[in-house]
Order: C-alpha cells, then structure tokens, then sequence
C-alpha cells in the first residue's frame, strides 16, 4: 500500500499542488479516531480524491487535526455486488463548514469475505461532474 | 466477471488511489467494470479472489513486479489487452509491451470527464474491447 510518511501530519502547498485531484462524488463513511478508538460515525460525500487526499462534506463540523477513518464501498463493480471496500486514514487539515480536506497517511482495498460480499451494497455514486 | 455478466472487466493498478478511482468511474461509464487495486501483487489477488476474467488491464508500468503481473494474467486470459498509464517522463523503452497507452493527468491540469469518456473509448476501440451495446450512462459535463 502506499502510504505517506507516518511523521507527515502537515501538507504543505507544494505537496498539495503535486497530487492531481479527481472530481468524484462517492458516498462515504467515516469515523472520527482518539487513539485508534472509534469515536462518533458520519456520513458524507466526497468532493475529489486525490493520492494524498480527499475532500468530503458532511453533516457536520469536523476540527482541524482530527484524526479520522474514511470508508466507501467501491462502487464500479455492475454485478450488484460490492466486496471491495476502500479504506483511507489521516486527519484533517482543513475544515471549512462542512467541507473538509483530510491528509491520507494509509489507504488500502479490503476485500469482504465470500458471503460478506453479497451483502455489502455498493456506495451510491451521488452524481459526478468534470 | 465477464463469463457471468457479459460486461468486460478492466483492473486498474497504480499507486494513486484518486487516479484509480476516477479511472474506475469513467470506465463504469462507458460500460465497463472496474476492478481496483493499488500494486501489483493486490491485482493479481484481487483477480483470484473475485474469481475474475479480466478482459483490460491499465496499469502503471513503474510499478514493482509489473511484468509478472502481466503474465500471470495473460497465462489466464491470453486475450488480454494492456493499457499502460505513463507519466510525462517514461522512458518508452524501459515498459513492458502494451496494446495502448493513456497518460496520467499532472499537476493542476483540469480534468475533463467528456474528454476521458472520449478518450478510453477510443483506447477500447483500438484494443476491439467493446462494451455491450446500451451499456455505460451518457457523458456527463
């Protein structure tokens, strides 16, 4: 997986300009961590994806330097099955309203199992524009 | 998954998950399914796994242990295309034989949805990989 370096908790302009951003609305969900707990579960939609990062709304305001779990079920497999999942941790480094930008240090795709992945419904794609 | 469903199946392998999840969408779009992954020994388990027949694959040809990934695949589905994702800066000669190329968008370069719609789909024609017909959703701007 590839994954930025663990002691990069400040993504500087630079870095930001150097990581394309893809317009993808995805529904999404996401959990806000205190020391690897889950904290509080939301919801939202991505703005764009990026490899350093994502930009979602949600329903609510969510502090800079948050760490925070985002997960979507991949949602390009027609078969009306979805047993991949894409899993993306970081924190936060922008929070304005109810947009907010995470810096991804980890992001990888599981697999559910078998029988799990019958049952996982694939993410809502909102409506994408670009 | 095209043994199942008729729809041809594209894995998508490269270290930018955004690239990999707009590729996923555009190619979604016009009628395929996409299967991500993010190096090049999760294609090859992802593939097992979802016991897919991969019709395209569009991978990153820097990636670790892309050559053997390609072959893998092949020794399964000996019709496979390939479809290498460049950087501006590739050495042509350094990657491994491929069917077409797409070049990966840089910087602050603005995407255009129409423009991918309209470029895999030319990439698809070239390779005689087609959707089946009503498959995929318009163009969307």
């Amino acid at each position: 997986m590839s994954a930025a370096p663990a002691a990069a908790h400040t993504v500087t302009q630079s870095e930001q300009r150097s990581h394309q951003r893809y317009p993808l609305e995805l529904e999404i969900e996401y959990r806000l961590l205190n020391r690897a707990r889950s904290q509080r579960l939301g919801s939202g939609a991505t703005v764009n994806i990026s490899s350093g990062g994502v930009l979602f709304r949600a329903d609510e305001f969510v502090p800079s330097g948050t760490p925070i779990e985002l997960m979507l079920n991949w949602p390009f497999l027609l078969e009306g099955v979805c047993p991949l999942r894409l899993v993306m941790r970081g924190h936060v480094v922008r929070s304005t309203g109810t947009e907010i930008a995470i810096s991804c240090r980890h992001h990888e795709f599981r697999t559910a199992g078998t029988g799990a992945a019958r049952n996982l419904k694939p993410s809502p794609r909102v409506r994408s524009r670009g | 998954m095209t043994a199942h469903s008729g729809v041809p199946t594209v894995l998508i392998v490269d270290h930018d998950v955004g690239l990999v999840c707009w590729l996923g969408e555009v190619f979604t779009e016009i009628g395929l399914q996409a299967i991500p992954a993010v190096n090049c020994r999760q294609a090859l388990a992802f593939s097992d796994q979802l016991a897919a027949d991969v019709d395209v694959v569009a991978v990153n040809p820097g990636l670790p242990g892309v050559s053997r990934m390609i072959q893998t695949l092949k020794s399964a589905q000996p019709n496979l295309k390939v479809i290498l994702i460049q950087d501006h800066d590739d050495e042509p000669n350094r990657a491994p034989p491929a069917d077409a190329t797409i070049e990966r968008p840089s910087g602050w370069q603005t995407i255009s949805r129409t423009l991918w719609h309209q470029k895999l789909r030319g990439v698809l024609r070239l390779l005689n990989t087609n959707p089946p017909p009503g498959e995929g959703t318009p163009a969307r701007i």
